[in-house]
Parts: C-alpha cells; sequence; structure tokens
C-alpha cells in the first residue's frame, strides 16, 4: 500500500523526526518533515503529501490549527501526536477533521499500521453502493444490512450510525462528531445516548458483542469502524 | 463611670474657688443692682441673683448652688429689700419677692445640677467607647496579642488616671499592691489584668463591669482572626506546593516523553529486518544521545530536589574556571555554529566546588545554545578585584524584561518560546552558584540575544600572579 507515498511529519523534536524518518522510509514511505506548524503548511501546500502525522503541541501552534488549516483544502489522512493526558486536546484534533491519533511514545509497528489504516480510508471509493467488511455487508441503495449473508433488521438510527461509522471506516470519530452527524447539532453532548445505540448495534452486528470486531470504542474518545 | 468622672471633676473645680465665685458673684451682682436701682424697682432685679446660683451650681454642684441661693437671698434683703443696710423685712409683700427668689435659686440650681450630671455621663460614654474603639483597633490591627495586651492595658491606665494597668496571657494571684480581675474568652481563662489595689472604687467596677467584657469579646475576635490567618496561610502553602507538584509531574510526563518516545521509535525501529547500515546507525545515534538526554533530565530533579531539600553542600576547593568552562562545554550539546570560548589569562583560582560549578555552567550553556540558532554562543570571564565574571551570550530571540528573574523558577519556561528545555536548568545553576558565594542573573536586549553572567568569589590564597601564566594550570 505505502510504496512511494509521501508522508509530511511535523514534529518540534529534531530527535524524534529523525527516528521517524528512518522508520517510515523503511516502511516503504517518502518523508517530508516540518519542524513548525508554519513550515507544515508551507511544504504541504508545495508538494502536496498523501498524508500528515502532526504533532500536538508545536513551538508556534498546536496540531489542532495545521489539521483545521489543511482542512480547508485537502481531505488527505492526518494523524495526531498525542500524549497521555491530552484528552481534550485529541479530541479537538479529531474535531477539527484528524483521522486518528497515536499516543506517545509508541513503536514504529503502530504508528505504521495506524497510518496504512487512514490512507486505506482516503483510497476507499466513497460512491460504492455496497460496502463489504468481512462478513459485514451494507447496501447504500437498498438500506439494508446483513451478516454472513443473513439479513439484519435495524432501525433508521442504529442503520445512519452504522452508515456514518463505514463511511468513514478507520477514522476515530469524537463522540460530538457521530452526534452531530446522526442525530444532529442539538445532541453533541448526549453521550449515553450514543453509547446506548452503539450497544444495540453491536448486539445485532457483532459476533461477539462484548469484544467487539467493527464497531471498536477509543474510551473517552469517540469509536471507529475497524478497516 | 459616671462617679468616677464626677470626682475627676471635682478636683478640676475646687469647692473653695466655688465658694469665692459664689460670693463674687453675688457681690458683683448686688453692686450691679445697686447701680440700677433709681431704673429698676427693686423686687424685679432680685432675678438677676438666678445668674450667680446658675454659674456656681453648674460647675460646683447642687450644694453650693443652693448656698450661692442662700447668699444671694441675704445679699437681696440687705440691699434692696426696706429697710436695706439690715438684714430686715419691714413689709410682708417683700417677704414674699425673698421667698420666689429663694425658691427660683433651688429650682434653678437642681435644673442645673441635672443638666451637667447628663453632660458628665455622656462624656463617660464617649470616653468608654473611645476606649473600646482603641483596644479594638489595637487588637485587631494586627500586631502581636501580647504587644497589643499591653498597649491596651496602657490605655485603660491613662484613661482612669491609674498609676498602672497590665494585661497579662497568664494566670496572676492578687499581690501585695496590684488587684487580679480575671480575663475569660469562650469560658477559658486567659490571662489576667492587674489593677493597682489603690485605684478608687469606682474605676475598679468600671474596669470589671464596662471594659473587661469589651476587651474579652476583642480578645475573642482577634484569636478567632488569627486562626483564620493562619488557615489561610497553611492553605495557601499548600497550594504552592501542590502546584510544584502539579509542575513536577507535567515536567516529568511531558518532558521525559519527548527522549522517551525517541528512544522507543529508534530502538523498536531497530527491529526491522529491512533497515540498511545507514539508517541502523542513525536509529542507534538517536537511542544514545537521547538517553544521555534522560539522564541529565533525571540528574537535573536530583539536583533540585537536593538543593530545594538543603542537602547540596559545597565541597570547596581550590579551582580553575577555565577547566569548569571547558569541561561543561564539552558536556553538553554544542549549538549549530559551536561555542566561541576566550578567557582573560592570569584569572585568579576559585574556591568552590569545582563539580556544582560545572553542572551550573553546562546548564546555562544548554541553555544558550538551545536559543542561539545558527550564531554561536559567546562565553568570556575576566577577573574584577575579589570577584570573576563569566559572560555566556546567545544572539537569539532574547528573554522579556518581566521574565529576566522567572526564568530562574524551577519549571518557568518561557511561555512564547517552548524550548525543550526541562524547565530545571537554570534554577540548578542559580542554585549551585549561590551555594558556591556567587551569583548569577541574566541581562537581556529582546531581539538581539540574552547574556548570563556569573559572578564568582575568587579564592583568598590565589591572587593572580603575573609570573605564572594562568594556562599553566591546565
Amino acid at each position: 500500500v505505502s510504496d512511494g507515498r509521501r508522508i509530511l511529519v511535523c514534529d518540534d523534536e529534531p530527535q524524534i523526526l529523525r527516528a521517524l524518518r528512518v522508520i517510515l522510509r523503511d516502511a516503504g514511505f517518502e518523508v517530508i518533515t516540518a519542524a513548525s506548524a508554519e513550515e507544515a503548511l508551507d511544504t504541504s501546500a508545495v508538494h502536496p503529501p498523501d498524508a500528515a502525522i502532526v504533532d500536538l503541541v508545536l513551538p508556534d501552534g498546536d496540531g489542532v490549527d495545521v489539521t483545521r488549516s489543511i482542512r480547508e483544502w485537502s481531505e488527505m489522512p492526518i494523524l495526531v501526536l498525542s500524549a497521555v493526558g491530552e484528552e481534550a486536546e485529541k479530541i479537538r484534533a479529531l474535531d477539527a477533521g484528524a483521522d486518528d491519533y497515536v499516543t506517545k511514545p509508541f513503536g514504529p509497528g503502530e504508528l505504521v499500521a495506524r497510518l496504512n489504516a487512514v490512507l486505506r480510508r482516503a483510497a476507499g471509493d466513497r460512491d460504492e453502493p455496497t460496502i463489504v467488511v468481512d462478513e459485514l455487508e451494507l447496501d447504500l441503495a437498498a438500506h439494508s444490512v446483513a451478516l454472513a449473508g443473513r439479513p439484519i433488521h435495524l432501525t433508521p438510527t442504529e442503520y445512519e450510525l452504522l452508515r456514518t461509522l463505514i463511511g468513514s471506516r478507520g477514522r476515530l470519530m469524537t463522540h460530538s462528531t457521530l452526534l452531530r452527524e446522526v442525530w444532529g447539532p442539538a445532541y453533541e453532548d448526549d453521550t449515553p445516548l450514543l453509547r446506548a445505540h452503539v450497544a444495540n448495534l453491536r448486539r445485532k452486528i457483532e459476533p461477539e458483542p462484548s469484544k467487539p470486531r467493527y464497531v471498536t470504542t477509543d474510551p473517552g474518545i469517540g469509536y471507529r469502524f475497524a478497516a | 463611670m459616671r462617679d468616677h468622672f464626677r470626682m475627676s471633676r471635682r478636683r478640676e473645680h475646687s469647692p473653695v474657688v466655688g465658694l469665692a465665685v459664689a460670693v463674687a458673684s453675688v457681690a458683683a451682682i448686688t453692686a450691679v443692682n445697686y447701680g440700677l436701682r433709681e431704673l429698676a424697682p427693686p423686687v424685679s432685679t432680685g432675678v438677676v441673683y438666678l445668674l450667680a446660683v446658675l454659674l456656681v451650681s453648674s460647675y460646683w454642684g447642687l450644694g453650693l448652688g443652693l448656698v450661692t441661693g442662700f447668699l444671694s437671698a441675704a445679699a437681696f434683703n440687705f440691699s434692696h429689700i426696706p429697710p436695706t443696710g439690715e438684714f430686715h423685712v419691714a413689709d410682708a409683700g417683700n417677704w414674699v419677692a425673698l421667698g420666689v427668689l429663694l425658691i427660683a435659686a433651688g429650682v434653678t440650681s437642681t435644673l442645673a445640677h441635672a443638666a451637667r450630671e447628663r453632660a458628665e455621663e455622656a462624656e463617660a460614654r464617649r470616653r468608654e467607647a473611645d476606649l473600646t474603639t482603641e483596644m479594638a483597633r489595637l487588637l485587631l490591627g494586627g500586631s502581636s496579642m501580647e504587644d497589643s495586651l499591653r498597649a491596651a492595658g496602657r490605655r485603660i491606665a491613662a484613661v482612669f488616671g491609674l498609676e498602672s494597668v497590665t494585661v497579662e496571657l497568664s494566670w496572676i494571684d492578687s499581690g501585695s499592691r496590684e488587684k487580679a480581675l480575671p480575663l475569660v474568652v469562650d469560658g477559658d481563662r486567659i490571662g489576667t489584668v492587674m489593677v493597682p489595689k489603690d485605684a478608687d472604687p469606682a474605676s475598679l467596677e468600671a474596669i470589671r463591669d464596662r471594659v473587661l467584657p469589651a476587651l474579652e469579646t476583642l480578645v475573642a475576635a482577634a484569636r478567632r482572626r488569627a486562626e483564620l490567618e493562619s488557615q489561610v496561610i497553611e492553605t495557601r502553602a499548600l497550594r504552592r506546593s501542590d502546584a510544584v507538584q502539579k509542575s513536577l509531574l507535567r515536567a516529568v510526563s511531558h518532558d521525559f516523553r519527548s527522549p522517551l518516545t525517541a528512544i522507543t521509535a529508534a530502538v523498536r525501529g531497530l527491529r526491522s529486518g529491512t533497515l540498511s547500515d545507514e539508517a541502523r546507525g542513525e536509529l542507534t545515534s538517536i537511542a544514545a544521545s537521547e538517553t544521555e538526554r534522560l539522564t541529565r533530565m533525571v540528574e537535573n530533579l536530583l539536583d533540585l530536589s537536593r538543593l530545594q531539600a538543603g542537602g547540596a553542600a559545597p565541597r570547596a576547593s581550590s579551582c580553575s574556571l577555565e577547566e569548569i568552562v571547558r569541561a561543561a562545554a564539552d558536556a553538553c550539546p554544542e549549538p549549530d555554529a559551536g561555542f566561541d570560548i576566550a578567557m582573560d589569562d592570569h584569572l585568579p583560582a576559585l574556591n568552590c566546588d569545582a563539580a556544582q560549578l560545572e553542572r551550573a555552567v553546562a546548564n546555562v550553556l544548554e541553555n544558550s545554545a538551545r536559543f542561539a540558532g545558527d550564531r554561536p554562543v559567546t562565553v568570556r570571564a575576566r577577573a574584577a578585584g575579589a570577584w570573576l565574571t563569566l559572560r555566556v551570550s546567545d544572539q537569539g530571540p532574547g528573554i522579556a524584561r518581566d521574565e529576566l528573574e522567572r526564568i530562574f523558577e524551577p519549571f518557568q519556561r518561557s511561555l512564547e518560546r517552548p524550548s525543550g528545555g526541562s524547565g530545571l536548568g537554570l534554577a540548578i545553576a542559580r542554585g549551585f552558584v549561590e551555594a558556591n558565594g556567587g551569583r548569577l542573573r541574566a541581562e537581556s536586549v529582546p531581539g538581539k540575544g540574552s547574556t548570563f553572567v556569573f559572578q564568582l568569589p575568587a579564592s583568598r590564597d590565589a591572587r593572580p600572579d603575573p609570573r605564572v601564566p594562568d594556562r599553566a594550570l591546565t
């Protein structure tokens, strides 16, 4: 998947930049680096990368601002690097359009896997009439869902929730993003409502609802549909 | 209280003077009336004597007022009532006039006396209120309880005209010359008020019944205030140590994460079988340099806790500043444009803990290197009297005036330019320099750069020797 893809890495720690350059090159990516928000925006405007990895804390701004600026003109996948305890910042970055986050310190394996996942999501055809993920099949035209060939009855809300999650599969969607897209802006803070519907959805589509395989949880942040 | 003030009034207006005033005023009125005898009927001029009665009874009381009344009646009879020149009344109608004068004098005297009593009582209340206000100011004013009570005692003594009144925060028994009055606050006897035994009973009663209860209430309020104050101070101290702990946690969680992230990525990246030799070397060097950085951070934390616990007693010995600076420069990552070190020859030796000073200089060099950009960090040293001055300058962004001192506080990283430092280096540097009898401060022209100035005491028995170049030491 990764051959020749160009990745922008933005971090103010030169040693982290150095390590990521070596690791991503080893994984087959082309790497461009930036040490500040300004440099990241300049570089990505001149040579638009296929994806960006942005540190949340930058000397001249934060990763949220970089994400928001990139989203003004590009749908490229964005991964943010964050630290434990920066939950609020992570959510702000995700709401600003970041696809996922990786918590420091991280291993190269985890980073490359996340990067490939968001790149796959970006490559997916948005207009495909039928989405098939493992045994789950979603027919967007017929508004029907089937698991291992057997039709599943979903309420309209559950269907909308699944469609939203699957439409951005691989991407971590925050509680407020999901609530806004499925229920509307007035419901943005109603996390218990979302939690209840996710539980119902899992009971219907997950082979083992207690160990979800399709809809996974990022505690305190949101849900994602496994890519 | 009222009695007390009346007594003090009597001391002011002696009865002998009162009697003299009575006689003199009656004589004066008689003389005036005698002059008026052709113009006014004698009976009507008797009224004028009431002025004398009013004057005397206002100042010397009812008794002398009545005496003045009788004197007036006698003088009136003698000089105006026929037959004049003798104490005899011929006409029965004039007896009535004389009787009316006497009754009017009595009534005037009584009324004047009552008015004076009321004025005195009001005056006594005012002074009592003043005393209470004064005691409140003393006790709630913020100085120590002992001092305030001592001053309150002096004020009570002054108001009651007593030789001395002392307030002690202990349980004292009456002595041969002093009477002990207990001071009770919230049900506890917290002290004793000592008053002279020979004080007049009225003053004693006033102090016991009026002044002491006020004093007790004030002491209770002062004690509650002191309690609250100490609680506030305690809370503030707790909050401060809480803030330091939070900063420490933040420093540990944030600052340690950067090298940890680089190390984790590099070391796990090394597992990949597809790495080129060059990439492998790069990852290895990242892991090594970041491990060193982590080590320095841990050392900094330990240094800081030692300095804060006062456990960093320097082991002083004669040492060379140049050696210290060179070692410090070797120990920290070089800036892009390098260190430019030039020291005066013949610098006197220092008498200090070389290891501590090296850490201090290294921390300052590391800080300057971080902000130097592509310009070199210059290091200059020279001797001036009993001091050696070391200046470390960068041409970086500089430091705002109001941050020049704050950067030496732990965890005070510049807000505008997060630097990747731990926020501890400068605090530790100053701590070590001061522990060795020196001083460290920052100077800056924002936009042009910063200079850190060390002032270090030269060793007393190592004055510069012009024949021996300093280089010989190195």
